[in-house]
C-alpha cells in the first residue's frame, strides 16, 4: 500500500495498472466483507 | 449535564474552531479559499470526504435505527464502493485536466453555458435546503433531550461553522473535518466500549452477540430478490450504486472535498480510503446500537424515548392507561430479561436452550406490542405528536447511562457532525454561487482579491440562510423528510447530466438541456401524481427515472437532430 502512495509510482503510464490493482483491491475488499456479513447472520 | 461534560463539549468545539481560523489565516486568493491552494494530502482529503458524509443525524439516527430494526441497513452503503471506482477513475482525471473550480464549470467546458446554470442551480436549490436541515435535525433533538432552547441551540451549531468557514475556507473546512471526525470516532468507541462494559455484567460478548442474533438484530445481509423488502443486496448494490455515483461525482459539497487535493493521486487515494473504510464505520455503528439493544434487555428500558411526548400523555386523559401499560411493559422485559439471562448463563440442554429461546423472543414480541400500544395512546393524546422514537434511543443511553465527561464528549460528537456537514455544504454553496453565478455573469474581471471577499461574503450569506432555515424549519415536522424528497426529485437528473457528458461524448449541449429540463418536469409530475395517490413509487427510484430518462431523452434528441459532435 505504501509504494501505491508514492507519487512516483502513479499518474505516469505504465503504473495506470496500479490504480487498476488498487480498484480490484477495493472490490476485492467488497466481495470479502459481503461473504464475512452472510457468514456472520448465519452463526447467530 | 454537569460543569465536567460543558467544559468537555464547549472545550472541544471552541478548540476546533479556533484551530480551524488560526491555522488558515491570510488565505489572500480564490483559489487558496475554495481549492485549498492544492494542498490537501490523501489522508485528509479521506477523513474529510467521510466527515461530509456522515452528518450529526447519522450518529443520532443509525444506532436507533439498528435498536429497531437490526443490522439490514448497512446494505444501503454496499454500492459505495463500486460508486467511488467510478469516480475516482473518470470523474476526478476529468475535473483536474479542466482546472475547474465547481463540478458545473466543467458542464459549460463540455456542454454549453445553459447547461451549467442549469447543473449548478439545481445544486443551490437542493443543497441550500438540505443545509437547514443538517443544523435543525440534530438540534430539534439535542434540545429535546438535554431541555435546551432549541433556537439557541441552532444558533449556536451555525455562528461556530460560519466562523471558520468563513475565515478559512475550504483548508479550514477540510482541516476541522480531520479533528471532528478524530473526536466522532474516539466518542464512539468509547461509548461502544462503554455498552460492552455493561453488558459483561451479565454476559459475554458473544453471549451478547447471540441473544441479538437470537432477536433478528443480526440479519446483515438478505439475498431474496424482493423489491418490496426495504434493504436487501440488489437493492444496496443497485441503488446505493447509483445515488453515491451522485453524490460524489455531481455533488459540490463532495467535489470541492477530493478538488483540494494536491494531484489526481491524492484525490484518489482519498477516495479509495473512504471505499474501504465507509462500510465497516457504519457496520460499527449499527453494531453499537445492536448492543444498546441487548443493554435494555439487562437495564429497565423506557416504554418511550422520546420523553416530551410522554409528558403529553401524562398531562392528559390517558395518564392511567399509559401508567397501566407501563407496568404491563415493565413484567414482559423481566420475562424476557429472565430468558436472556438464562441462556447468557450457558451450559444448557439443546432442548433448555430451545425453550429459553422461544421465551426471548415471545417476550421480546410482547415488548414491542406493547410498545406500539403506548405510541397509540401518544396519538391520542395529541394527534399532532410523531411517535417514531428511534432517533432519541441512543442519546438517551447517553445522558442516562454514560459518566460525566463522556456525556460532553458525546454531545461534541453529534455537534461535530452536524458542524462538519454544514461546513462542507456553505463552503460548496458560495463557491457555486460565486464561480459559476457571480464571476460568469456579474464581474468576469475582478482581483483574487475581490473574489475571495465575495466569496467569504457568499459564505456569511449562506450561513445566515442556513440558521434562518433551520429556524423556521420548526414549524413543520415532515420537512426532513420533504428535503429527501427534494434532494432525490434533482440528483436523478443532474447525474443523467453528467453521465452524458462522460459516456456519451457524441451528444452536444442543446439535446441535453432540454432533455434535462423535460425529465425534471416528468420527475416533479410523478412526484405529484405519487403524492396524489395515483400510483405507489419510492422516492428513491425518482433517481433512477431523473438519469435514465435525461440520458435516453439526450440520445434521442441528437438523433433527431442529426449533427454528431464528437467530444475528446
Amino acid at each position: 500500500m505504501t509504494e501505491l502512495i508514492s507519487e512516483k509510482n502513479i499518474d505516469k503510464p505504465p503504473l495506470f495498472k496500479k490504480w487498476r490493482f488498487l480498484y480490484l483491491v477495493v472490490v476485492a475488499w467488497l466481495v470479502f466483507m459481503i461473504t464475512m456479513f452472510t457468514v456472520f447472520s448465519t452463526s447467530y | 449535564m454537569n460543569t465536567l461534560d460543558l467544559i468537555v463539549l464547549f472545550g472541544t468545539l471552541l478548540f476546533i474552531v479556533f484551530y480551524g481560523v488560526w491555522k488558515t489565516r491570510g488565505q489572500r486568493d480564490i483559489e487558496a479559499y475554495l481549492l485549498g491552494g492544492h494542498s490537501m494530502k490523501w489522508g485528509t482529503i479521506g477523513l474529510s470526504v467521510m466527515a461530509t458524509q456522515a452528518s450529526a443525524i447519522t450518529f443520532i439516527s443509525t444506532p436507533g435505527q439498528a435498536y429497531d430494526s437490526g443490522m439490514g441497513f448497512v446494505q444501503n452503503y454496499f454500492g459505495q464502493p463500486l460508486a467511488l471506482i467510478v469516480v475516482s477513475a473518470v470523474f476526478i482525471p476529468i475535473f483536474y485536466r479542466l482546472k475547474v473550480y465547481t463540478a458545473y464549470e466543467f458542464l459549460e467546458k463540455r456542454f454549453d453555458t445553459k447547461t451549467r446554470f442549469l447543473g449548478a442551480f439545481i445544486f443551490l436549490v437542493q443543497r441550500g435546503l438540505a443545509a437547514g436541515i443538517t443544523i435543525y435535525a440534530p438540534a430539534i433533538i439535542i434540545s429535546s433531550i438535554l431541555r435546551w432552547d432549541l433556537t439557541l441551540t441552532i444558533l449556536c451549531t451555525g455562528v461556530l461553522v460560519i466562523i471558520y468557514t468563513v475565515s478559512g475556507g475550504t483548508k479550514a473546512v477540510s482541516i476541522t473535518q480531520k479533528q471532528q471526525m478524530a473526536v466522532i470516532l474516539a466518542g464512539m468507541f468509547a461509548a461502544f466500549f462503554m455498552i460492552v462494559g455493561y453488558i459483561s455484567d451479565h454476559t459475554t460478548f458473544g453471549g451478547a452477540l447471540e441473544i441479538a442474533g437470537n432477536l433478528g438484530k443480526l440479519e446483515v445481509v438478505n439475498l431474496e430478490f424482493d423489491i418490496t423488502e426495504r434493504y436487501t443486496i440488489w437493492s444496496g448494490l443497485a441503488g446505493g450504486f447509483f445515488l453515491a455515483l451522485a453524490y460524489f461525482g455531481t455533488d459540490q459539497s463532495q467535489v470541492q472535498r477530493y478538488l483540494g487535493g494536491a494531484n489526481v493521486s491524492e484525490s484518489r487515494m482519498g477516495l479509495m480510503f473512504n471505499a474501504i473504510l465507509k462500510i465497516p464505520l457504519q457496520f460499527f455503528i449499527l453494531l453499537t446500537g445492536v448492543m444498546v439493544y441487548v443493554f435494555y434487555i439487562f437495564y429497565q428500558p423506557p416504554m418511550h424515548f422520546k420523553e416530551t411526548s410522554v409528558e403529553v400523555v401524562k398531562n392528559s386523559e390517558y395518564y392511567e392507561a399509559y401508567r397501566d401499560l407501563n407496568h404491563e411493559y415493565a413484567q414482559a422485559v423481566d420475562k424476557r430479561k429472565e430468558a436472556a439471562l438464562k441462556i447468557a448463563a450457558g451450559s444448557l440442554s439443546e432442548y433448555d436452550e430451545k425453550i429459553f429461546t422461544e421465551q426471548l423472543v415471545d417476550a421480546d414480541q410482547e415488548t414491542l406490542a406493547i410498545r406500539e400500544k403506548a405510541k397509540e395512546l401518544i396519538v391520542k393524546a395529541d394527534s399532532s405528536l410523531k411517535t417514531k422514537d428511534s432517533d432519541y434511543v441512543f442519546l438517551t443511553f447517553i445522558i442516562t447511562y454514560l459518566p460525566h465527561g463522556l456525556i460532553g464528549l458525546l454531545i461534541a460528537v453529534i455537534f461535530s457532525a452536524a458542524m462538519s456537514s454544514t461546513s462542507s455544504e456553505l463552503n460548496a454553496l458560495a463557491s457555486t454561487t460565486s464561480v459559476d453565478f457571480y464571476k460568469r455573469i456579474i464581474n468576469q474581471d475582478g482581483s483574487a482579491h475581490h473574489y475571495l471577499n465575495v466569496s467569504k461574503g457568499l459564505t456569511f450569506a449562506w450561513g445566515v440562510l442556513a440558521i434562518l432555515f433551520a429556524i423556521l424549519a420548526k414549524n413543520s415536522e415532515n420537512l426532513i423528510e420533504a428535503v429527501n424528497i427534494i434532494g432525490s426529485i434533482f440528483y436523478g437528473t443532474i447525474l443523467g447530466i453528467f453521465l452524458t457528458a462522460f459516456f456519451l461524448k457524441w451528444i452536444s449541449g442543446t439535446p441535453v438541456f432540454f432533455s434535462a429540463i423535460i425529465t425534471q418536469v416528468a420527475v416533479i409530475i410523478i412526484h405529484f401524481l405519487t403524492e396524489a395517490g395515483y400510483f405507489e413509487l419510492s422516492y428513491l427510484l425518482y433517481n433512477v427515472i431523473g438519469c435514465v430518462g435525461t440520458m435516453i431523452l439526450s440520445i434521442l434528441f441528437q438523433m433527431f437532430n442529426g449533427t454528431k459532435k464528437s467530444v475528446s
